[in-house]
């Protein structure tokens, strides 16, 4: 959040819903009346591969954004946060899921998993802000299926940020409008949750 | 495609591939085909959705050339024919393409060429604004989706205008950029035309193609002239009195933008949209206003040879940066990391009284720490696996594996690795012919229902027919998976008005004259370790039918028909660890628990029941199997 300009990556794997919170973010932000670019990688995704989205709200004329130009890193998986650091700099915010999701490269015991405790404790020693979350524990605690787990990301971001350039309620609204309406009010409670996790990590 | 079919004047996000579609019905498009590929593949998704109500023709052909050819005959006819595909589709249908503009349009026609450079999901990175000089086809290089948008609809005008096809070249970073775009007015089409006969125009025999290639040439002088003048041509930051000037096109003009912004450096920079023609007085004009040029454009430096062309002629006295003079990579998409670098070195060593904007940031210390790979991987319950699976049971060591394009071609990675080469659709029979006359070792091909289709069939014939011998596995899942699923004429299709009629592969392939064919479904392990072994054993060509949905479209239907789907789970009491279902036959919906013993994620877990069959000891059982004896 370079006052002109706020950079977000978010990055996971297939299936974790990034492209959903791109849209979401993206959508926000030109009801904000804010110029907005984003980029979607997602050839493979189905098939297990890395999802990664950037999002840029501001006044930029190219989605894409620089080796330590991310104001925030969304990792909705712990392996994969770590894996995309080159994008962080000392004036990033991170916030990360802490539910592995194993490749098959390490279910089939070619490769290994790093130890996560490990993996956090070094993620935490990079950003101006780093913010765990165990996103499946939340869920579970609060009766919420596992697939709104993206909502308490997104939540979390604005928990995290509290200058992140559009507001709760325009958010919302377009959660409302992106998800079908029987499950309108998971959605919305995930991502209340969300922000009160985070804040309650800040 | 939420918004996209909205009112005029309104402002919408969209994908690039999206604004390509809202700009062809704006252009009021009639009759549009495509055969799907990954950067473009989503024009195809909606168009296929919209048709009816947007009351325009689409269709799915079998492959670009005929889609290209169908287009032909729309835009000949009077209508407004919108064709496209991925960069190599454009190899495919090239033969078509190239001869193109000697016949011109009557309607008017834009072809779309989805560029990927970084092969994100491709086999190679080809730079296809060459085929708009080899065929003389005027083209546009759009940067963001609202430019992708007005080019689309600018290049039916022009192409109208010109009597010409329009090549509308993307990349991966503007298809599948999503940003804002200002809506226009939908246009409706005409629908249906009526073809008027001009047997010296169209008839492309020797005396009319000489004749026409002279006409081709002065229609190319128009469409300079055109270019000059081109809205899509222009010079940002005009005002600057800088004597650094940068010529960029595509997405590397944003990147441009972007970075002089970040490092606060006064350059002009001229944008080129309109590409070939090259606007050669603008940018004569532009050139003799700097003393130095750096030239931004992914892949081939082709901006960069024309740029040096027009210097050269004009006797301009202009140092160019590029990728001749190493500041830029001729491979790999451009990032704005890429584009940052090679600005400041130009500027650093050949412009040293220019300010640059210290633009570091403190990075994050690195400490590195060994992290797992993440390929993509067949999906749990993929009937390709089990096809590969029963293929490398019966196979000898040696066995050649021609491979060919689709989601199968994962099956080199390991554990199966039954795949030895694949270069482009279709290649996988093309070798196997070559394999069987070049060797003594065994070969079995594979390729994909919807690769046969499209460039298979002349490789059986022609297999057939020179007495080769080898085996075709040919991979049918009744959809074309690895694009997003969509339907191939192997399927039949009653979701239109024109009811699409299936073509049954296993009667083609009888038709072609092979001797020996066998259908089988490879979730029947045992039935298919006999034919694949008898396959193997017949001396000449013998072609197998592994006939089975894709995983993900069944589990799909099963779930909304309500099915209830039951996983498998290993029973530990009878399991001896051998690892042949999580090692050799490798489903990602199994691993070895921290017990180490094998076990089976519910949750993943399509209930296919190969594994069950791939086990020794009988040790894998349905979980409701479990249910019932407790």
């Amino acid at each position: 959040m370079t006052g002109e300009c706020t950079n977000l990556v978010i990055v996971g794997v297939g299936g974790q819903g990034i492209i959903l919170l791109t849209r979401i973010l993206g959508e926000t932000a030109l009801d904000s009346n804010l110029n907005v670019m984003e980029s979607e990688i997602h050839g493979m995704a189905q098939r297990g591969g890395q999802v990664m989205s950037t999002i840029r709200i501001g006044d930029v004329h190219s989605p894409m954004i620089g080796e330590g130009e991310a104001d925030i890193i969304l990792g909705m998986e712990p392996v994969e946060t770590y894996r995309h650091l080159n994008m962080a700099s000392k004036n990033t915010t991170v916030v990360t899921s802490t539910n592995p999701v194993y490749p098959f490269t390490v279910t089939s015991g070619d490769e290994e998993y790093p130890n996560l405790e490990d993996l956090l404790s070094i993620l935490s020693a990079y950003p101006k802000k780093l913010i765990k979350l165990d996103a499946e524990k939340i869920t579970l605690d609060s009766g919420l299926p596992n697939i709104v787990s993206n909502m308490i990301m997104l939540g979390a971001i604005l928990g995290a940020c509290p200058d992140f350039p559009v507001s709760y309620e325009t958010i919302k609204e377009t959660i409302k409008q992106n998800v079908p309406i029987k499950y309108v009010d998971e959605n919305i409670k995930a991502f209340e949750l969300g922000i009160t996790e985070a804040k309650k990590h800040s | 495609m939420k918004g996209i079919m909205d009112g005029e004047g309104k402002k919408v996000l969209a994908l690039g591939n999206e604004a390509i579609v809202r700009g062809a019905l704006e252009a009021g498009v009639d009759f549009a085909s495509t055969y799907p590929g990954t950067p473009s593949s989503e024009i195809g998704d909606i168009l296929y959705q919209i048709a009816d109500k947007a009351g325009l023709y689409f269709e799915y052909s079998a492959n670009e050339k005929v889609a290209l050819e169908s287009g032909i005959a729309a835009s000949i006819s009077g209508l407004n024919a919108l064709t496209f595909m991925k960069h190599v589709g454009l190899n495919v249908a090239s033969d078509a393409f190239v001869s193109l503009a000697y016949v011109g349009v009557r309607g008017a026609h834009v072809i779309i060429s989805a560029d990927d450079p970084g092969s994100h999901s491709s086999q190679n990175e080809q730079d296809n604004r060459w085929y708009a000089k080899l065929a003389n086809i005027p083209m546009l290089e759009p940067s963001s989706p609202q430019e992708a948008k007005d080019m689309i609809v600018c290049g039916f005008e022009l192409s109208h205008e010109l009597k010409l096809p329009i090549l509308l070249r993307t990349t991966t970073r503007v298809a599948h950029t999503r940003a804002p775009i200002t809506l226009g007015e939908i246009k409706r089409g005409k629908g249906k035309s009526r073809f008027e006969k001009e047997h010296t125009r169209f008839m492309l025999v020797p005396e009319i193609a000489r004749k026409n290639h002279i006409l081709l040439v002065c229609k190319m002088e128009s469409a300079q002239e055109v270019s000059e003048s081109s809205n899509f041509n222009f010079i940002s930051n005009k005002e600057k009195q800088s004597r650094l000037g940068i010529i960029a096109s595509g997405v590397s003009y944003a990147y441009a933008m972007d970075v002089l912004k970040k490092l606060d450096v006064q350059a002009k920079v001229l944008k080129l949209g309109m590409t070939n023609p090259m606007p050669k007085k603008m940018c004569c004009d532009f050139l003799k206003s700097v003393d130095n040029v750096i030239v931004l454009e992914e892949l081939d430096p082709y901006l960069e040879n024309e740029i040096k062309s027009i210097a050269g002629e004009n006797k301009i006295q202009v140092h160019i940066y590029g990728k001749d003079s190493g500041h830029f990579p001729w491979t790999n998409e451009y990032t704005p990391d890429i584009v940052e670098l090679g600005i400041v070195k130009v500027i650093k060593k050949n412009l040293p009284m220019m300010q640059l904007k210290d633009s570091k940031v403190e990075l994050a210390p690195i400490n590195p720490m060994q992290l797992p790979s993440r390929p993509p991987v067949l999906c749990p319950g993929c009937p390709h696996r089990a096809t590969a699976y029963a293929i490398k049971k019966v196979a000898k060591k040696d066995t050649i594996y021609p491979m060919d394009i689709g989601c199968y071609t994962l099956v080199f990675e390991h554990p199966l690795k039954t795949a030895d080469i694949v270069l482009c659709m279709g290649s996988s029979v093309g070798t196997a012919c070559g394999f069987s006359k070049a060797t003594d070792q065994d070969v079995i091909a594979f390729i994909g229902d919807s690769t046969f289709f499209h460039a298979g069939i002349p490789g059986l014939i022609n297999a057939v027919h020179q007495g080769h011998n080898f085996v075709l596995t040919i991979l049918d899942n009744s959809t074309t998976a690895m694009t997003g699923f969509q339907p191939h004429p192997g399927v039949e299709r009653k979701d239109n008005d024109d009811k699409a009629k299936a073509v049954d592969i296993f009667k083609v392939v009888k038709g072609c004259g092979v001797d020996f064919v066998s259908l089988i479904d490879p979730y029947d392990l045992k039935k298919s370790l006999v034919i694949f072994s008898e396959a193997i054993a017949y001396n000449g060509l013998s072609v197998v039918v592994s006939r089975h949905p894709c995983a993900l479209v069944e589990t799909r239907q099963k779930r909304r028909r309500g099915e209830k789907i039951v996983p498998y789970y290993v029973n530990h009491e009878t399991c001896i660890k051998c690892y042949t279902c999580t090692s050799e036959f490798g489903c990602p919906a199994s691993w070895k628990g921290e017990d180490d013993f094998p076990r089976i994620s519910p949750n993943l877990c399509v209930g296919c029941g190969v594994c069950a069959e791939v086990c020794p000891t009988n040790s894998i059982k349905l979980i409701s199997e479990k249910e019932e004896g407790q």
